[in-house]
């Protein structure tokens, strides 16, 4: 009985696979080079200023190294890729006006479901543009701003934007931040005024249609002094078989005794090189909750990272990964503590099987400034298979002794102890493997926004009838 | 000098971490240690000079070298002891047990200059092997301690390290655990203070059936003091019931230390178990009050809780000499 092997099958990826016929208004032609950035520029009537920061980025992209410690990224080749693609739409403000083929795909993802049940408003974006956002009135009348970057670019914000772009996650900080800062398009602006609490959550969702294309949107939020807000985002692609690339980048600036609550459910396809960076600076006593799942992607480097800036500061990490066969899974968070009495607590669950590969990677970072400050760093691993792989590979350094820090990491398989203490009481062993799995992911999943979204309901439902 | 890249990590993390290697500078080797011994085989020094780029090219030359071993079924301790004598120097300390064996080897560490010592460990089936490393170098030396070793099956190896405080000090252990059953016990304490350094990296293979390893690394960075610990247990593809532990316990006293830790897990084979715990951090309010309630102010306290990880990992290597020479050592540091 002990050392049966069992099964969990693969997530259905169906409904994340239906391909839309690629009938684009204009596509980019592949490949990075000043001219194909200018041009984009130009796409995207960007001010001046953005036009030089793009080609500067591309000069710091053209310099830099592939990372030599992550995943091996070989085979993306940025010549196979186009960094722009547009539908054929422009961004509507009703659902009834976003053409038919692009509006099936996204009503079959559970999109649209989940705007009227329970979100204050929603953002959809198909390929390099936002095709779809609406924000509730009541929402718009407390004075939140929740609309494309590019059109804030040309707003109100502007000043704003120019500050905030790119400043938590300079080009510098590694090659494919260049790459975003040189290529980014689409994503989404978000402005919470001072005091203003959003009980309901905005949400974007990104599908990438094209094959051999990448998608950069850049997503930025600022959330003033005393406001809470949530934020979900959610990500999917069909199959090809071809390389595509994601290289996003999130930024949150959270104020004074702010809370932002930051949910990511991530399916990209397998053939998903996924590149993103999402970074959070933190006030005083405010907040940021990360909520994490990562369950697609041939390939993934995801760490979001918080910088606790302000005293009393706190962050939360909660994140799930999955990876299932041909999959390289890297995901993490690091978090720096830069102020006194700041906290961080770090919880992950990651479970590899059909030769899939996870690895947990993390940073904690408590500087001397930052007297009192205290750290939770718990890793735990589930290997369903022998030919899967599972890593942990947390790091911290701390530079005070008025701290804090606690950290503990598990890997292992199904425990044979568990599975006979559950058929003692009666269950199958294919039952028991399944509670026990169930169990082990529930810590997190608990935390995912399962009902704001058909889709996610999809991800983390594990069907557990195996083969003994 | 010799610019050295050593304690180099078999996994990457972030560059900007700085925990990937360790990169010194180092005086050119005038020779071998000097080398007294009981119980040794042989020995042998040199003096050679030469050019040298990485830690692996130091061990070329046949500077000094010391063979210790134990026959099948042979019980044996053998002392050695390491002296620079104030320069750079190099040694190369071999060890083998035979099947059914055991074999203590209690290994000093003296002197106020550069030492490097390599040691190559070959442990046979049913063997029982423990070596000792205590470091009694002046706090102004430095010290480089690059261990590898084999393990036969259904054997221990213990490996213990005392490392009170240098300028410097690196350490590099890589076991492999090649036969079913085997095991290793790992523990390390470690004080230091001032601007000293201490920087270890063990790496343990897990490649025979039912293999475990035990790694414990416990101690005190004071003042502007740093360490930097970096434990790999790799449980590579067939080592099935195999099970590692690492556990690091840090007491931060100092204002400005520098703590790094860098606790891996690699896991290529399902049926394993692999943990590891680290506590970092100050002394607990709660222990304070306890001292204090007894009429210990909270200097003492210190320095009671810093010998009593010296006192802990003396009472593990369970060695009347040893327990000496680390007692004198961290009182007379401790107590001044």
């Amino acid at each position: 009985m002990a050392e049966n092997i069992k099964q969990v099958t693969d997530i259905d990826r169906s409904i994340y696979d239906i391909r839309d016929e690629e009938n684009d208004d204009y596509r980019m032609k592949s490949g990075l080079t000043p001219e194909i950035v200018e041009r984009l520029s130009q796409e995207k009537n960007d001010p001046e200023w953005m036009k030089e920061f793009r080609l500067k980025s591309l000069e710091i992209y053209n310099k830099m190294e592939i990372p030599d410690w992550g995943p091996p990224i070989d085979e993306l080749d940025m010549d196979n890729i186009s960094t722009y693609v547009r539908p054929k739409s422009d961004m509507k403000a009703s659902w009834e006006d976003v053409p038919d083929d692009i509006k099936d795909t996204f009503e079959r993802l559970g999109i649209p479901q989940a705007e009227r049940k329970s979100l204050a408003g929603v953002g959809a974006q198909y390929d390099s543009e936002l095709v779809y956002h609406n924000v509730k009135d009541e929402v718009s009348k407390q004075g939140v701003v929740y609309t494309d970057l590019e059109s804030a670019l040309r707003g109100p914000f502007a000043e704003l934007i120019q500050q905030k772009f790119m400043q938590l996650v300079p080009p510098q900080d590694h090659k494919f931040a260049a790459l975003h800062g040189a290529v980014w398009s689409g994503g989404s602006f978000v402005y919470v005024p001072e005091g203003v609490h959003l009980d309901i959550p905005l949400q974007s969702y990104f599908r990438l249609n094209a094959k051999g294309a990448g998608q950069f949107e850049h997503t930025l939020i600022i959330v003033e002094d005393n406001a809470y807000l949530h934020f979900i985002e959610g990500c999917s692609a069909p199959k090809y078989n071809v390389a595509n690339l994601h290289a996003g980048c999130v930024e949150l600036y959270v104020g004074k005794n702010s809370t932002l609550r930051y949910s990511t459910i991530e399916n990209w396809s397998k053939n998903m090189y996924n590149l993103n960076t999402k970074r959070a600076i933190v006030e005083e006593d405010g907040r940021v909750e990360w909520v994490s799942g990562s369950f697609g992607s041939h390939t993934s480097y995801l760490y979001p990272m918080t910088i606790l800036k302000g005293e009393n500061s706190n962050m939360e990490f909660t994140g799930i990964t999955f990876a299932g066969n041909g999959q390289n899974l890297d995901t993490g968070a690091k978090v720096v503590h830069n102020a006194k009495n700041t906290s961080s607590v770090i919880n992950t669950r990651s479970i590899s099987k059909d030769g899939g590969i996870s690895t947990y990677r993390s940073s904690v970072v408590i500087n001397p400034q930052a007297k009192g400050a205290k750290a939770s760093v718990s890793c735990e691993s589930l290997m369903l298979d022998s030919i899967s792989r599972s890593d942990t590979i947390p790091a911290m350094d701390i530079r005070t002794s008025e701290c804090d820090v606690g950290h503990e990491a598990r890997i292992g398989r199904i425990s044979d102890a568990q599975v006979f203490y559950l058929m003692s009481r009666g269950m199958s062993e294919e039952d028991a493997r399944a509670t026990i799995v169930s169990g082990f992911a529930e810590n997190v999943s608990k935390e995912l926004p399962l009902e704001y979204a058909v889709e996610m309901n999809n991800l983390i439902r594990l069907e557990m009838h195996g083969t003994f | 000098m010799i610019d050295l890249s050593i304690n180099k990590v078999p996994s990457l993390t972030w560059h900007f971490l700085k925990m990937n290697d360790a990169r010194i500078k180092w005086q050119n080797p005038t020779g071998g240690a000097e080398i007294s011994a009981e119980g040794a085989d042989s020995l042998y020094s040199a003096e050679t000079q030469g050019e040298f780029g990485e830690l692996s090219e130091l061990f070329d030359s046949e500077y000094s070298r010391v063979s210790v071993s134990a026959k099948e079924n042979e019980e044996k301790t053998a002392r050695v002891c390491f002296d620079d004598k104030g320069e750079s120097r190099v040694s190369v300390l071999s060890i083998n047990a035979g099947n059914n064996s055991n074999l203590n080897v209690f290994v000093m560490l003296s002197g106020s200059g550069s030492l490097v010592l390599k040691t190559d460990t070959v442990v046979g089936d049913n063997a029982k092997v423990k070596i000792v490393f205590t470091q009694f170098t002046d706090s102004s030396g430095k010290l480089i301690t690059d261990s590898t070793a084999t393990v036969g099956k259904n054997s221990k190896l213990s490996e213990f390290r005392f490392f009170p405080g240098t300028v410097g000090t690196y350490a590099q252990s890589k076991v492999n655990l090649n036969g079913n059953d085997s095991q290793l016990l790992s523990n390390t304490a470690y004080l230091a203070e001032k601007s000293q350094k201490v920087d270890v990296n063990y790496v343990i293979n897990h490649f025979g059936k039912r293999t475990s390893c035990d790694i414990a690394v416990n101690g005190v960075l004071n003042d502007n003091a740093s360490k930097t610990f970096k434990g790999t247990i790799d449980f590579k593809c067939g080592s099935s019931g195999s099970v590692g532990t690492e556990v690091e316990n840090v007491l931060l006293l100092g204002d400005n230390i520098v703590n790094k830790t860098l606790p891996v897990i690699l896991c290529d084979e399902e049926d394993v178990n692999g943990n590891h715990g680290a506590t970092i951090g100050r002394i607990s309010d709660e222990t304070l009050l306890y001292f204090a309630s007894r009429g210990i102010s909270a200097k003492d306290a210190e320095k009671l809780l810093v010998l009593s990880i010296s006192d802990a990992f003396c009472r593990l290597v369970d060695d009347e000499i040893t327990t000496k020479n680390i007692k004198i050592r961290t009182e007379g540091e401790i107590y001044g």
